[in-house]
């Protein structure tokens, strides 16, 4: 590419209010790319998993109940994640650092998720807590986790 | 490449200053796409808030530069535009931030 060098075309006041609607922008799109539903919705989904591994240990009809509520809210997330591409943004951006960027926005909140999954099930295991609320103890603070671990991300990038 | 193109690119500075991008609206367009990856068009009006000839007017400027590309696709049963970065254009989009970094603080 051919290039000119003329020195800065513009005042360093100019160029740091530049700036500063390059930031805005970003902090305006990283709001309508993760809203707060997307991870309500997709956080009941992931908190019926504690929930469905659990299933054989509960007596009816929790064990007909459960399964059924974990696919439903299994399925729900399914269809999260396409409703975003109803809202005028795909999240798959062209670019392979942008790609990068979005999953790891996107994983960064399995985390704190399978840490919660993996201190239940042991704590489940060395039998602490009663079976019927393992699950349920479990699955709601996995729902915590996954939630509001990708809300506060989705707001730190925000205010990057 | 077209001849606009080709004027594009010469403008462009040594440091990366990009005139075609820095531009208000074009600036916003760019950090937005940059960030979400594919917008449909008008969802970039809200996002930018601007009128809809404004933003047709900035983005053919940008495809014809060969910054952004569209592409029609279905949303709500009716077909829309979205819009995202190229290769070139995301290039673009951040040497000329870099370059406007530097500016604001000089080494």
């Amino acid at each position: 590419m051919e290039t000119s060098e003329t020195g800065p075309r513009v005042s360093a006041q100019e160029a740091a209010a530049s700036l500063a609607a390059v930031h805005d922008s970003r902090r305006r799109a990283r709001r309508a790319g993760y809203p707060v539903w997307f991870w309500l919705v997709t956080g009941l989904g992931l908190a019926a998993v504690p929930l469905y591994i659990a299933k054989t240990w509960l007596p009816d009809p929790w064990g007909q109940v459960i399964p059924l509520a974990s696919v439903m809210l299994l399925a729900v997330t399914a269809i999260a994640i396409p409703l975003g591409a109803l809202r005028g943004v795909r999240g798959c951006p062209p670019t392979s650092a942008g790609v990068l960027r979005e999953v790891s926005v996107f994983l960064w909140p399995f985390v704190p998720y399978v840490a919660v999954l993996l201190a239940g099930g042991i704590t489940w295991q060395n039998g602490s807590w009663d079976a019927p609320l393992a699950p349920l103890a479990t699955a709601a603070a996995a729902f915590a986790a996954w939630a509001g671990f990708g809300m506060a991300a989705t707001t730190f990038s925000a205010r990057r | 490449m077209s001849t606009r193109s080709g004027e594009h690119a010469n403008q462009v500075g040594a440091d990366g200053f990009n005139p075609v991008i820095h531009a208000p609206v074009r600036l916003r367009l760019c950090a937005t796409l940059d960030a979400l990856g594919e917008v449909e068009f008008g969802r970039m009006l809200e996002l930018l808030e601007i009128s809809k000839s404004a933003l047709s007017k900035n983005v053919a400027t940008l495809v014809e530069a060969g910054y952004i590309a569209q592409r029609r696709a279905v949303r709500d049963t009716r077909q829309r535009l979205w819009l995202h970065l190229t290769p070139d254009g995301y290039t673009a989009y951040r040497k000329h931030v870099a370059a406007l970094q530097a500016i604001v603080n000089p080494r």
